[in-house]
């Protein structure tokens, strides 16, 4: 997504904001990650989802990403029945994008990715009411979970629009009928 | 569009005075359109505030019929913009118009008017006529974001508020507070607010396409309500710096290579061409104007008319 970023500092020693260019890429990941802080999550217990803030770009405070709030109040009115904790961090980012910008969350046991998967999907479906015809709504999201069959924790990232994570979904249900 | 009694018996009555009005943006009066939805806005904001009681469904939709008429005014300024060759203004002015079309689309009920339909893809296919492919988007670090209804963080789950909705007439938004540092601005192609262009001048190149469709609505050969899509293609055109020389002589184009290794296949060269189609169905349908204030299923009909006219 990031192509190139220009330096922070632009003569005089003042400090501009950084110039990033941003295109239409789509990506759909999966690794394997060693993050400290889901494995404290998954060792208290926590069922549900976690909203958890991170650094963007330059800011080195934790921030939730821009949709996390409104799609956390969606959650809460929708599926009640999912639990969700919060860890609002230092603030909010703010960037101004018709792109829906998820936030880092992490999975407990009790919900499978193609379940969140899906969840994310009504969300955007619901949130793109009154889109014009020409208009198709791009979200990005990451979701960490643990891998039951192999022992390890994974960390899924997807950049795209709506019909790919469509498609995405459909991936993962398929792998999941393979291996039952 | 409208399923309250009230304001769907006041757009009713406003029929006359808006298929006026979208006359006279047809004909480019400025100054009577503009005159003519004034007119319409006192009649709605005289109706309206004696609903200020009313339930929740009504004020929605006062809030609704108000985006209508801001939509009719923009609609207007984005032809006149452009007829008076203000042609950066008409981009803003068309964004307005498009924005006006998103919450009417979001909040309207029941059986759209044919108008809605119309506007959207047309305003759609305007859009495409214009320079801006790229937009600049910021990215900054807030504290909150303040609830418009309540003041709490609309964020949060204290605030019963949903960003975007209404709440009886009145939409809920966030006001950022605590704005912190701008981090980065951004070069994008899917922005919040795509009125944040590099501006260029009216008279520039860029606007070359916009300055035709400007001269097509003065010349009186195209009216705004004509304009139905563009057609978008590739035209082969002489190259009037072509020389044609002997293979081995020195390029005519001054890069210094030989003819066949440089401008040798450049005889003809690939030109981008758009065409502006106007729309043929008033010729057909009597009423014009009025058609377009006719609900979907009343449509139906005059498209099974105009098919057994072409059969």
């Amino acid at each position: 997504m990031n192509m190139a970023d220009n330096s922070d500092k632009q003569g005089h020693g003042q400090e501009f904001p950084r110039l990033h260019f941003l295109d239409d890429k789509e990506t759909c990941e999966m690794a394997v990650v060693d993050d400290p802080d889901f494995q404290s999550f998954l060792r208290a217990g926590i069922v549900g989802l976690k909203f958890v803030p991170r650094p963007y770009h330059s800011c080195e405070e934790k921030l939730m990403s821009p949709n996390a709030g409104d799609f956390s109040k969606w959650l809460d009115r929708n599926h009640p029945e999912i639990n969700l904790t919060i860890d609002k961090g230092d603030g909010t980012l703010v960037l101004r994008s018709s792109d829906f910008w998820l936030p880092l969350v992490f999975l407990a046991s009790d919900v499978a990715l193609p379940i969140y998967l899906n969840l994310v999907s009504n969300y955007l479906y619901d949130r793109m009411k009154g889109a014009l015809r020409n208009e198709k709504p791009r979200v990005h999201l990451e979701a960490v979970f643990h891998d039951k069959q192999e022992g390890v924790s994974k960390k899924f990232s997807y950049e795209g629009d709506a019909e790919g994570l469509q498609k995405a979904i459909k991936k993962f249900d398929l792998n999941r009928f393979l291996d039952e | 569009m409208f399923v309250t009694d009230h304001v769907a018996f006041l757009f009713q009555k406003l029929h006359p005075d808006l298929i006026n009005f979208m006359n006279l943006v047809d004909s480019m009066n400025s100054a009577q359109a503009i005159s003519e939805l004034n007119k319409i806005r006192s009649a709605v904001d005289l109706q309206s505030s004696a609903w200020e009681n009313e339930r929740d469904e009504v004020l929605n939709e006062v809030y609704l019929l108000n985006r209508f008429i801001n939509l009719m005014g923009s609609y207007s300024a984005t032809w006149m913009n452009i007829a008076g060759s203000k042609f950066a203004d008409s981009w803003y002015s068309l964004q307005d118009s498009l924005d006006h079309l998103r919450s009417i689309k979001k909040f309207s009920s029941g059986t759209g008017i044919r108008l809605i339909d119309f506007l959207e893809n047309q305003l759609i296919e305007l859009e495409k006529l214009y320079p801006y492919n790229v937009f600049f988007s910021m990215g900054a670090r807030v504290d909150l974001f303040e609830c418009s209804i309540c003041g709490k963080d609309i964020d949060s789950l204290e605030c019963e508020h949903i960003k975007g909705e209404l709440y009886r007439g009145k939409l809920a938004y966030g006001t950022a507070k605590g704005i912190g540092s701008i981090d980065h601005v951004a070069m994008v192609k899917h922005p919040q607010d795509k009125r944040c262009v590099v501006k260029y001048e009216d008279d520039g190149p860029q606007f070359e396409p916009v300055r035709y469709l400007a001269h097509l609505l003065t010349s009186k050969t195209m009216n705004p309500l004509s304009f139905n899509h563009l057609k978008f293609s590739k035209r082969r055109e002489k190259n009037p710096d072509f020389k044609k020389l002997p293979r081995n002589d020195v390029c005519f184009c001054g890069s210094g290579k030989k003819f066949k290794k440089c401008c040798i296949d450049k005889e003809f060269l690939e030109f981008d061409h758009i065409d502006i189609v106007p729309r043929e169905i008033d010729k057909v349908i009597e009423g014009g104007v009025t058609s377009l204030f006719l609900d979907g299923q009343t449509i139906g009909k005059f498209g099974t008319y105009l098919h057994q006219v072409y059969a």
